[in-house]
């Protein structure tokens, strides 16, 4: 099927997530109106929008957490529209979330909400994974967001940063190839933002996840745009001077605007625009 | 600005779709309590947290409202000559209406809350959304658990209570009332039927689903954050309270209709 969205430089790279005129309306506020878009595997399409263009509400529809009033939502080739509940409970393993008040449970330590999904999967019977096993792969993780000292710790215990990380590595852990970041960087302090959005970058160009990732900073954008990771020094790099290079994973940006999508395209397109909602938008 | 007809049709639609979610909610736990995942070991940290919780207030309670019982009743025996009929009636008032009502009321007041405030923080920090995503059906994890120890752990609370009101009763009557304390036990014990015991227990059953399942709905449905955590907890034990007192007439009608057609 064509992809419905212009300006990708993925084309024949197999599509991980497509909404095909998606529409949702809570009562008559039309959140979204008429989607259509599509997510390759190694991609990171970059949701835009001033708050309450219903960025958030579309990482929900992918997850199948809403499901919209008309439209199609095709989740690695299987149609989640009219999916069931438990239906949908398999599927969502092959998504991570990062949400962007952390949503970790209170209650748990940081080795069992990073270890959650694993230890639900056994409890489900589908799989069975040792406690050796669950540690070995959790301690993986925390290691891979620099936090492997915090396995034993309660989430009150961490700073705001820290959080976000533990975020990262649960949504991490079953190694998925659709990635969703809801704001992961916001009210962060810039230093903290920095690492979130190094690791996230190193997620993207070590492991070539897709990634949708919802941000109304412009900074971020454009740092996930025109940097990869240097795995040899553990660093970003920057990839072209001017940001029109091929970046590693390659990364579009998608203006959420009035429930519409009003652009999509590179990060060279976007500053490039003569629209001048665009122009205000990057002012 | 809405007129007073539109004002009262959306909260009308509001009340229906409430009762729809409840009676949702409901026939889900129902549906799926014997579905796997069961999570046995949370069912029984309920148990632990609802119970054995619960217990010093309803103790301390129930000796209470058994001592006042005597006060209010015996000086009338006394006066007619009979105060022996002081136990028959402490006991039948606890077994069959006082205990079950005042202690689900009690349990309600701390449990329903307990749940809404501990389900509605849970939804409002997305930790509710994060289990889906994560794949966990939150009616399995967060309501079953809760309503599946609730339903066991309010009828042993009734037992508890009605044994620790009729020993307050007793106290009171011999302490105060200078009845004999044997001639109050066995008259107590004597005027409780089968068909009384049903009553007394058949009622905390009935109970304990009202509490934990307004707990959890009002918990599930919370929205506006801390304020509509506040907000969901309070209407949670005000419904559930009501919900208690207006099902307790039904059972009553009900459970003695069935006494009378079985003779017990």
């Amino acid at each position: 099927m064509a992809d419905p969205t212009p300006g990708n430089p993925t084309a024949g790279q197999a599509e991980v997530l497509r909404f095909d005129d998606v529409h949702l309306a809570f009562g008559q506020t039309v959140v979204l109106r008429d989607l259509s878009f599509a997510l390759h595997r190694g991609e990171t399409l970059v949701l835009l929008g001033v708050t309450g263009t219903g960025k958030t509400t579309l990482l929900k529809l992918a997850l199948g957490l809403l499901k919209p009033d008309r439209g199609r939502i095709t989740v690695l080739g299987t149609d989640i529209t009219e999916l069931e509940e438990e239906e949908l409970f398999p599927l969502r393993a092959q998504l991570g979330i990062v949400f962007q008040e952390m949503a970790l449970f209170d209650s748990l330590s940081v080795h069992e909400n990073v270890a959650y999904r694993l230890i639900e999967e056994t409890v489900h019977g589908g799989k069975d994974y040792s406690d050796e096993e669950i540690e070995r792969r959790v301690r993986e993780c925390l290691r891979f967001v620099g936090l492997e000292e915090a396995i034993w710790k309660l989430p009150a215990e961490l700073s705001g940063g820290m959080q976000r990380r533990v975020g990262l590595a649960r949504a991490l852990i079953t190694e998925p190839p659709i990635l969703l970041y809801d704001s992961p960087t916001a009210g962060l302090d810039p230093v903290t933002a920095q690492t979130i959005l190094t690791l996230i970058i190193k997620l993207r160009d070590t492991r070539q996840a897709g990634a949708l990732y919802v941000t109304h900073r412009l900074q971020d954008a454009f740092i996930l745009a025109n940097n990869c990771y240097d795995s040899q020094n553990e660093a970003l790099k920057p990839v072209g001077g001017d940001g029109r290079g091929q970046p590693c994973g390659p990364t579009r940006f998608l203006l959420l605007r009035d429930a519409s999508i009003y652009f999509v395209g590179s990060p060279a397109d976007l500053v490039s625009a003569r629209d001048p909602y665009v122009q205000r938008f990057l002012a | 600005m809405a007129g007073p007809v539109s004002v009262l049709n959306n909260l009308l639609k509001e009340k229906v779709l409430a009762v729809q979610d409840f009676t949702l909610l409901a026939w889900q736990s129902f549906r799926k309590i014997f579905a796997r995942p069961r999570y046995l070991a949370l069912t029984f940290e309920q148990m632990d947290v609802i119970g054995v919780g619960s217990l010093p207030v309803v103790v301390l309670a129930s000796v209470f409202i058994g001592a006042v019982l005597v006060l209010q009743t015996a000086d009338q025996f006394v006066r007619f000559g009979s105060p022996g009929l002081t136990g028959d009636v402490v006991a039948l008032a606890l077994v069959r209406e006082i205990g079950p009502v005042i202690f689900a009321l009690l349990v309600a007041g701390r449990v329903s809350s307990g749940i809404a405030s501990e389900l509605g923080s849970m939804q409002v920090t997305e930790q509710v959304d994060a289990m889906r995503a994560l794949g966990t059906d939150p009616v399995k994890r967060l309501v079953i658990p809760r309503v599946v120890a609730t339903v066991v752990v309010v009828p042993l609370l009734t037992i508890v209570g009605d044994l620790c009101g009729l020993l307050g009763g007793l106290l009171a009557s011999t302490a105060v009332v200078r009845i004999n304390p044997t001639q109050f036990w066995v008259r107590a014990y004597n005027a409780i039927e089968f068909g009384d015991a049903v009553q007394g227990l058949v009622k905390p059953v009935v109970f304990g689903l009202i509490i934990s399942l307004v707990g959890c709905y009002y918990g599930l449905a919370t929205r506006g954050g801390t304020r509509g955590v506040g907000r969901a907890t309070t209407q949670a034990v005000v419904a559930a309270s009501v919900l208690i007192l207006v099902t307790n007439l039904f059972i009553t009608k009900t459970v003695l209709w069935v006494n009378e057609m079985m003779g017990w």
